[in-house]
């Protein structure tokens, strides 16, 4: 039996939602073996593609099922990761100069995708204030 | 009723099957027309465990493998019984007349 197919066959099932391959993954892995050759090593193609596509519409569908202001509060969410990414890119200009600066908007990045609330604002709060410390009257800010 | 839908369900006339149990059942019942995948299966049996068609049965695992086995509820049976009647009437609409079909000849 191939431990290398289990596990990239649990790669291909990280396009389901967490909850939903916690209830189902195991099986899947189970079927998706039994119906694997006894020498095979990579995913069938056509089981990848219908994992890729289930894993989607299982996201998809879940989505729907969701209460109003959690799809907006999902929608914000990604908007302001769209605007902290785009920043991120943008600060990549000035590496050498403001790496403080850039680490930050890399972390409020982070903190923005994985859902840390307090985590992006603080980072968000301190990166606006690096930025705009040339601005500002050398003894407003302590460093 | 979609076809992978109706296959599922035929393949759990006899009893509980588990995922791959199905796949193969669903091919050999289907002259092998139905080769379902697994991302399909599985979409298949959300929906129908949605719908109340089946129950998902006992779980085992063996060889460091897990199963877990389907069955049909009477409500699956029963949905599965309709729409093999509605299928059968479709058919008769066709396999009826078959035999005084008007065809046109076909012009060059």
């Amino acid at each position: 039996m191939s431990g290398r197919l289990r596990r990239r066959y649990e790669r291909l099932l990280f396009t389901y939602p967490s909850a939903y391959r916690r209830a189902h993954g195991e099986e899947m892995i189970g079927t998706l073996l039994d119906a694997a050759g006894p020498d095979q090593q990579l995913p069938a193609p056509r089981e990848a593609a219908s994992l890729l596509l289930g894993g989607l519409r299982t996201r998809a569908r879940q989505a729907a099922q969701r209460s109003p202001r959690r799809l907006w509060a999902d929608g914000l969410q990604l908007g302001v990761l769209l605007i902290v990414l785009v920043n991120l890119g943008h600060a990549f200009h000035t590496l050498s100069t403001f790496p403080l600066w850039i680490a930050l908007v890399a972390l409020g990045a982070l903190a923005v995708l994985s859902g840390w609330t307090r985590t992006a604002l603080i980072a968000a709060t301190v990166a606006a204030l690096a930025a705009a410390r040339p601005l500002l009257p050398p003894v407003a800010l302590p460093w | 009723m979609s076809s992978a839908s109706y296959f599922i369900l035929a393949a759990l006339l006899d009893g509980p099957r588990h995922g791959y149990g199905i796949i193969k059942q669903a091919a050999d019942l289907s002259d092998g027309r139905v080769r379902l995948a697994a991302g399909t299966l599985y979409g298949a049996l959300d929906r129908l465990a949605e719908e109340r068609f089946i129950l998902a049965d006992r779980q085992e695992v063996l060889a460091g493998r897990t199963r877990r086995y389907y069955r049909l509820t009477d409500h699956g049976v029963r949905a599965l019984q309709g729409e093999a009647a509605r299928m059968e009437q479709a058919a008769r609409v066709v396999t009826r007349r078959s035999g005084s079909a008007v065809t046109t000849p076909r012009l060059a």
